[in-house]
C-alpha cells in the first residue's frame, strides 16, 4: 500500500493515489465507533446523557445495558410513584458554581427535574433533553435493587405510561425515528407487553402528571420537526381525576406559592402550585398547575352535592394559564384535550372534567354534575333522544342559548324536565307563588335557581327522584297538568309541554297519562335570563281556592 | 489578513511549535498570531513555545500559554473541591450524579488526567475569567480562526467544544473557523498505577467518544477541520510511534504535527473549492515520504513567489546553521587576533574582510575592536540557536537525508568540511567569496550600529545566500 491516510484504525476504503488533503466526509466513520460507552470520556459534564442517548438510538440492542436498565427503571419508577420528579432551577440560589458551568454547556439544561426516591429522598436520576432521564453516575447495585423493589408490580405503571404513549402518538408527538428516548419508551413498553387502556381511562382517570421535563418533542409537523418542550410525565394514581373534581367543590385561597383548598372543617385537601409570574422564570419550569398533596381523607368529607366552583377555579388558575401563555401553550378546553400530556394537572383536569365545551349546548347545572362525576362526554342528540329528554334552541330578547334537558343518559338518572315539571306542578296546584319576580315555594324557597335558565334547585332533584307517594291519587289533576300544556311550535311550549308530562307520569305512574280536563285557567309569568318571559298554568281549583 | 491560532493542551502546543518553526523556516506566512491555553503552564511544553528557541519577535506573536480558567481561583484544589460546598448540597448531589468519585480527586490545576468530561467542567466553570475574555477578545478582528488540539485527552478534547461555540457566540467572531484535531499520535509508556492515570486503552477510548462527539456537535461550527492520528503500528521513516512516559511534558517532535501545519495553509482553499466537505485528512506516500518537503507551502517573506518548497528553506536554514556554527568554532581564533595588538594585526592578516570591516565600521578605534568582536560573536551564536531550532527539529522529523537534495554540492561539502571545525578549508571563502562577498555592514547616519544589529546583518546575508536571493 503505496498511500494511506494518517489516522487510526483506518479500514480498507479505497485512498486517493495522490499524497495531500483527503476528504473524509462528514460522518462518522464506522471504524470509530464507541466499543464501550464511558460517559466520563465524553467532553461535557452531560456525558451520562451523552451516553445513554447513544444507547437510546439503537434501543433494541441496548436492552441488556446498564445505562439502559437504569433508564428502565428511572421511567417506571416514576410511573409507578416509586420516584418524586422535583423541578430545579440551575440559575436558582441551590447551585453555585456548578449550575452556571453547566448553564455555560448548555442553556437548555437550567431547568431540570430531579428524580429521588419517595421514601428516601435519594437522588436517582435528572433529566435532559435528549435522553429524558440519565441515571445516578454513584449509585450502586444495592441501590437500583431498592427502587426495583420500591416499584414493585409494574402493570399499573407500565399501563399508565402506554396511555400517556397513546396521548402523544394522537397528538403526533410521537416520532420513535427521530426522537431516541421515544424509542426507548416503546422499547420498555415491548418489553412489558403494555398496551394502551380503553378510551385511555388509565391516563385520564388513574393518572397524575409530574415534571414537567424539558425534553425534545416532535412538534407535530410533517417533516418531523423536533424541538425541546416541556412534557409533563405520567405517575399511576388511581382515582386521581375524581379526586381533584371532588377537590374542586372546596373553596380555594392563595397561600404561598399555591392555591389551597381547605374542607369544611378545616382540613387542608389538597393545593395546587401556582406561582406568581416573573420576569426571568419559567413558571411551567418549575411546575405550576401541578396538583399536589391531595388527602383522600380530607376529600371524604366533601359531599357529592356541593357545588363546582369550576368558573371560580378558572379565575384562580390565571397565572397558570399566562405562564403557559409565555411558552406559547393555548389554554383552551380544545387545545389542552388535544395533547394534555403538555399541560399541568391543573389545566389538563380542568378542561377534561370542569370546562363547559365551547359552542356546545347549554346545561342545568346538575346535569353538569353528574357528567363531570362520571367524566362522561356531552351527550348525543341521539343519546339525550334516547334517555327522553330535549335539545331546544330558545330565543329570548336578550340572548338565544342552546338547551339541553336530560332524563337520563345511559345508566345516570338526570332528571331535568321531571324537575321542572315538579315547579310548574307546585305553581299549577297553588303551592308556588310570584313573589318580587320570582317564584317561590310554600317555605319561601326559590323554585329555579336565580340566574340558571329552567333550572330548579337541588332539593326538587332530589325530590322527584324519590318515588311520588300520595301524588299518585292526584291522577285528575295531573292530568289537567298535561292538558295545560300542551305540545305546541315554539320551543319553550316543547320544553314546558315535556317538564309537565315527564312529571305527571312519574307521579302517576303512568307512562301513558292523558291530557284531560278543563284548560285555561289563569297564568302567572315570571321572566328567565335570556330575556324570555315564562307563562304559568294555574290550575282553576286552585285559583278559586286562592 | 489575520489569522489566528488557538492551541488547547498538549497536542495544541505541539502543533503551534511546529506552526511557529514553519513560520520562521519561511513556509508559512507570518500573519498568525497564536492564543494557547493549557492547565499546567510551567511544563517544559509550554516554556518552548513561549522561547521558540529565543526567536525575537516570536514568530506567532507571542508564545506564552494561558490557563483557561483562573488558576488562582482553583489553586490546589481537586475537580470535587472545585465544585462541593456545604451551603449548596443540591449542588453537591447534582456533581455526584454526573461524575464518579475518581474523576473528583483529579488535581485539575495540574492537568485534566485525559478525563474530558472533567477539563470541559472546568473550563465551562472558568472561561469568563477576565484573562481569558481578554486573550480572546482581539479573535473579533481575525480573518480566520484556526483551532489546534486532540480529541484524546483531557484538556483539548474537553476545552475545544466548548471554546469553538464561546468565540462564536461570546466573542462574536463571524468569520471563518477551521478544526487541525488529533487522534491518538503518541503511545503511553507507563502501566497505570493509579485510577487517574492516562492509559493507551484510555486514550483510544477519549478519541471514540471525543470523535463521537466531534461530529456531532463541533463540525456545524467550523467550516472544515483535519483529523490527523499515527495510522498504526507499521513503522516508516516518518511514522513511528512516540512512546510517552508517565510526567514526560517534553516536545515530541513528529511529522504529523507538520502535516497539521500544512492543513492551516490548505484547509481553507479546501474549503473554498468544496464548501459541503467538512472533515479531512491527510494521506501519506509510504514510497515517497519526503512528499510534504517537495511542496511550496505559503508566499512568504523569504519565498516571495513561493518558488522554493519546504526542503529548499530547510536546506537555507541547514547552510545557515552550518556556516554560523563554523564562525562559533572560531570564535577564540577572530578573538585572539582582536587581542593580539597593533604589531601582529598589521603583520598576520585576518581572514574575515567582511566581518572586520563592519566592525572597524561601527567602533571608534581599534582599543574597541575585540569587545565589539565578542558581542558580535555572541549576538551569531544566538541567532544560531534560533536556527538550531528549527533544523534540528526537521532533523529529529525528517532525518538529514530525507531532507537532502539531490546533488547538493555546496551543502555537503560544507556539512562534510565542517568536521575539521576552525580548520575547514571551504568555510571561509564560501563566507567571503558567496556570502559575504566585501558587503560590510557601515555605520548609520545617526552613528555607530549595535553589535547585534552588525550580526544579524551578517547572518541575514547567510541566509540570502542559502536561499539563493
Amino acid at each position: 500500500m503505496a498511500t494511506r491516510p494518517l489516522v487510526h484504525l483506518w479500514d480498507s476504503s479505497p485512498v486517493p493515489p495522490q499524497s495531500g488533503l483527503f476528504p473524509l466526509g462528514n460522518s462518522l466513520p464506522a471504524v470509530w465507533a464507541i466499543e464501550t460507552l464511558d460517559p466520563e470520556a465524553f467532553p461535557t459534564p452531560f456525558g451520562r446523557a451523552e451516553a445513554l442517548r447513544l444507547q437510546q438510538a439503537s434501543a433494541e440492542e441496548s436492552k441488556g445495558k446498564a445505562l439502559f436498565r437504569h433508564f428502565q427503571l428511572l421511567l417506571l419508577g416514576v410511573a409507578s410513584g416509586a420516584l418524586r420528579v422535583e423541578p430545579a432551577n440551575l440559575a436558582s440560589g441551590d447551585y453555585d458554581n456548578l449550575g452556571q458551568a453547566l448553564l455555560q454547556v448548555d442553556p437548555q439544561a437550567q431547568y431540570f427535574c430531579r428524580l429521588t426516591l419517595a421514601s428516601t429522598g435519594l437522588l436517582y436520576g435528572v433529566s435532559y433533553p435528549s435522553c429524558l432521564v440519565w441515571s445516578h453516575a454513584r449509585r450502586t447495585d444495592g441501590d437500583w435493587d431498592a427502587l426495583s423493589r420500591a416499584i414493585g408490580n409494574k402493570t399499573e405503571a407500565l399501563q399508565v405510561l402506554a396511555d400517556w404513549r397513546k396521548v402523544l402518538q394522537d397528538a403526533g408527538r410521537w416520532r420513535r425515528e427521530v426522537v431516541v428516548w421515544q424509542r426507548a419508551v416503546d422499547v420498555v413498553l415491548e418489553q412489558g407487553g403494555a398496551q394502551p387502556s380503553a378510551d385511555l381511562r388509565s391516563f385520564h382517570r388513574d393518572c397524575r402528571l409530574v415534571g414537567p421535563i424539558r425534553c425534545e418533542l416532535p412538534i407535530g409537523d410533517a417533516n418531523g420537526t423536533v424541538r425541546p418542550e416541556l412534557l409533563y410525565l405520567p405517575t399511576s394514581a388511581p382515582g386521581f381525576s375524581d379526586s381533584f373534581v371532588r377537590l374542586s367543590r372546596l373553596p380555594a385561597e392563595v397561600q404561598d406559592q399555591s392555591l389551597l383548598f381547605r374542607t369544611a372543617s378545616g382540613k387542608t385537601a389538597g393545593a395546587i402550585r401556582v406561582l406568581p409570574m416573573s420576569k426571568n422564570t419559567d413558571e411551567v419550569a418549575l411546575g405550576t398547575g401541578l396538583v399536589e398533596g391531595l388527602d383522600e381523607r380530607a376529600l371524604a368529607e366533601v359531599s357529592a352535592t356541593q357545588m363546582l366552583q369550576a368558573d371560580a377555579l378558572r379565575d384562580l388558575l390565571q397565572p397558570v394559564a399566562q405562564a403557559l401563555g409565555e411558552i406559547n401553550r393555548t389554554v383552551d378546553r380544545a387545545s389542552v384535550l388535544a395533547c394534555p400530556a403538555l399541560y399541568p394537572d391543573a389545566i389538563r383536569l380542568w378542561a377534561q372534567r370542569l370546562a363547559r365545551p365551547a359552542h356546545q349546548p347549554t346545561l342545568t347545572r346538575r346535569a353538569e354534575l353528574l357528567l363531570v362525576e362520571s367524566a362522561s362526554a356531552s351527550p348525543s342528540d341521539a343519546e339525550v333522544q334516547l334517555g327522553g329528554g330535549l335539545k331546544v334552541r330558545l330565543e329570548g330578547s336578550q340572548r338565544q342559548v342552546d338547551l339541553l334537558l336530560l332524563e337520563r343518559l345511559g345508566e345516570i338518572e338526570v332528571l331535568d324536565l321531571r324537575a321542572l315539571g315538579a315547579v310548574l306542578w307546585q305553581v299549577f296546584v297553588g303551592e308556588g307563588t310570584l313573589g318580587q319576580g320570582h317564584l317561590l315555594g310554600p317555605s319561601g324557597q326559590p323554585l329555579l335557581i336565580p340566574g340558571a335558565l329552567l333550572e330548579p334547585p337541588a332539593s326538587i332533584y332530589e325530590q322527584v327522584a324519590q318515588p311520588p307517594g300520595a301524588l299518585r291519587s292526584r291522577l285528575a289533576t295531573l292530568q289537567r297538568l298535561v292538558a295545560a300544556y300542551p305540545d305546541g311550535a315554539g320551543a319553550l311550549e316543547r320544553v314546558l309541554a315535556a317538564a309537565a308530562r315527564s312529571f305527571a307520569r312519574w307521579a302517576s305512574d303512568r307512562p301513558d297519562i292523558a291530557a284531560l280536563g278543563r284548560t285555561g285557567g289563569p297564568t302567572v309569568s315570571v321572566g328567565l335570563p335570556i330575556g324570555l318571559s315564562l307563562p304559568l298554568a294555574v290550575d282553576a281549583h286552585a285559583a278559586r281556592r286562592a | 489578513m489575520t489569522r489566528y491560532l488557538v492551541a488547547v493542551g498538549g497536542t495544541g502546543q505541539h502543533i503551534a511549535l511546529a506552526i511557529t518553526r514553519l513560520v520562521a523556516l519561511g513556509a508559512l506566512r507570518d500573519d498568525i498570531e497564536l492564543i494557547a491555553l493549557d492547565a499546567d503552564t510551567q511544563t517544559p511544553l509550554p516554556r518552548k513555545l513561549e522561547h521558540a528557541g529565543g526567536i525575537q519577535p516570536h514568530p506567532l506573536k507571542r508564545g506564552t500559554v494561558f490557563p483557561p480558567f483562573d488558576l488562582n481561583r482553583l489553586g490546589d484544589r481537586t475537580f470535587s473541591q472545585l465544585f462541593l460546598d456545604p451551603d449548596h448540597p443540591r449542588e453537591n448531589a447534582l456533581f455526584e450524579a454526573m461524575f464518579s468519585s475518581g474523576a473528583g480527586t483529579i488535581p485539575v490545576s495540574k492537568g485534566m488526567y485525559g478525563t474530558p468530561s472533567v477539563g470541559a467542567t472546568v473550563f465551562a466553570d472558568g472561561w469568563q475569567s477576565a484573562q481569558l475574555q481578554t486573550l480572546l477578545r482581539p479573535l473579533q478582528q481575525a480573518n480566520e480562526v484556526f483551532f489546534a488540539g486532540s480529541v484524546v485527552g483531557g484538556t483539548g478534547a474537553g476545552v475545544i467544544h466548548k471554546l469553538v461555540s464561546v468565540i462564536r457566540d461570546s466573542v462574536g467572531y463571524r468569520g471563518p473557523m477551521f478544526g487541525l484535531f488529533f487522534l491518538p499520535w503518541f503511545t503511553v509508556a507507563a502501566q497505570a498505577s493509579g485510577e487517574n492515570d492516562i492509559t493507551q486503552s484510555r486514550l483510544l477510548r477519549n478519541a471514540q467518544h471525543g470523535l463521537r462527539y466531534f461530529y456531532e456537535h463541533t463540525i456545524p461550527h467550523l467550516q472544515a477541520s483535519s483529523l490527523l492520528g499515527n495510522p498504526g503500528d507499521t513503522s516508516t521513516g516518518l511514522l513511528r510511534p512516540v512512546p510517552v512516559g508517565s510526567g514526560d511534558m517534553t516536545e515530541k517532535p513528529h511529522f504529523l504535527h507538520v502535516c497539521a501545519a500544512y492543513s492551516l495553509a490548505k484547509l481553507p482553499e479546501a474549503h473554498t473549492a468544496n464548501r459541503d466537505t467538512r472533515v479531512y485528512s491527510i494521506v501519506h506516500d509510504d514510497a515517497r515520504e519526503g512528499w510534504l518537503l517537495d511542496l511550496a507551502w505559503e508566499n512568504t517573506r523569504l519565498n516571495p513567489n513561493g518558488a522554493l518548497s519546504l526542503r529548499h528553506l530547510i536546506r537555507a536554514q541547514r547552510m545557515t546553521f552550518n556556516l554560523l556554527d563554523f564562525l562559533a568554532k572560531c570564535r577564540s581564533k577572530i578573538l585572539d587576533w582582536y587581542g593580539w595588538g597593533t604589531v601582529k594585526q598589521m603583520t598576520i592578516p585576518h581572514t574575515w574582510p567582511a566581518l572586520h570591516e563592519s566592525i572597524k565600521n561601527n567602533t571608534p578605534g581599534r582599543e574597541q575592536w575585540r569587545p565589539y568582536a565578542e558581542q558580535v560573536l555572541e549576538e551569531l551564536a544566538r541567532i544560531q540557536g534560533e536556527v538550531q531550532f528549527c533544523t534540528q527539529w526537521a532533523e529529529q522529523i525528517f532525518s538529514p537525508k530525507l531532507l537532502q537534495i539531490p546533488n547538493d554540492q555546496e551543502l555537503d561539502q560544507l556539512t562534510q568540511e565542517s568536521k575539521r571545525g576552525a580548520e575547514s578549508p571551504v568555510h571561509w571563502p564560501f563566507l567571503n567569496d558567496r556570502v559575504w562577498r566585501n558587503r560590510s555592514v557601515p555605520k548609520s547616519a545617526t552613528g555607530y550600529q549595535p553589535a547585534a544589529y552588525v550580526a544579524r546583518q551578517l547572518a541575514h546575508h547567510i541566509l540570502e545566500t542559502a536561499l539563493g536571493h
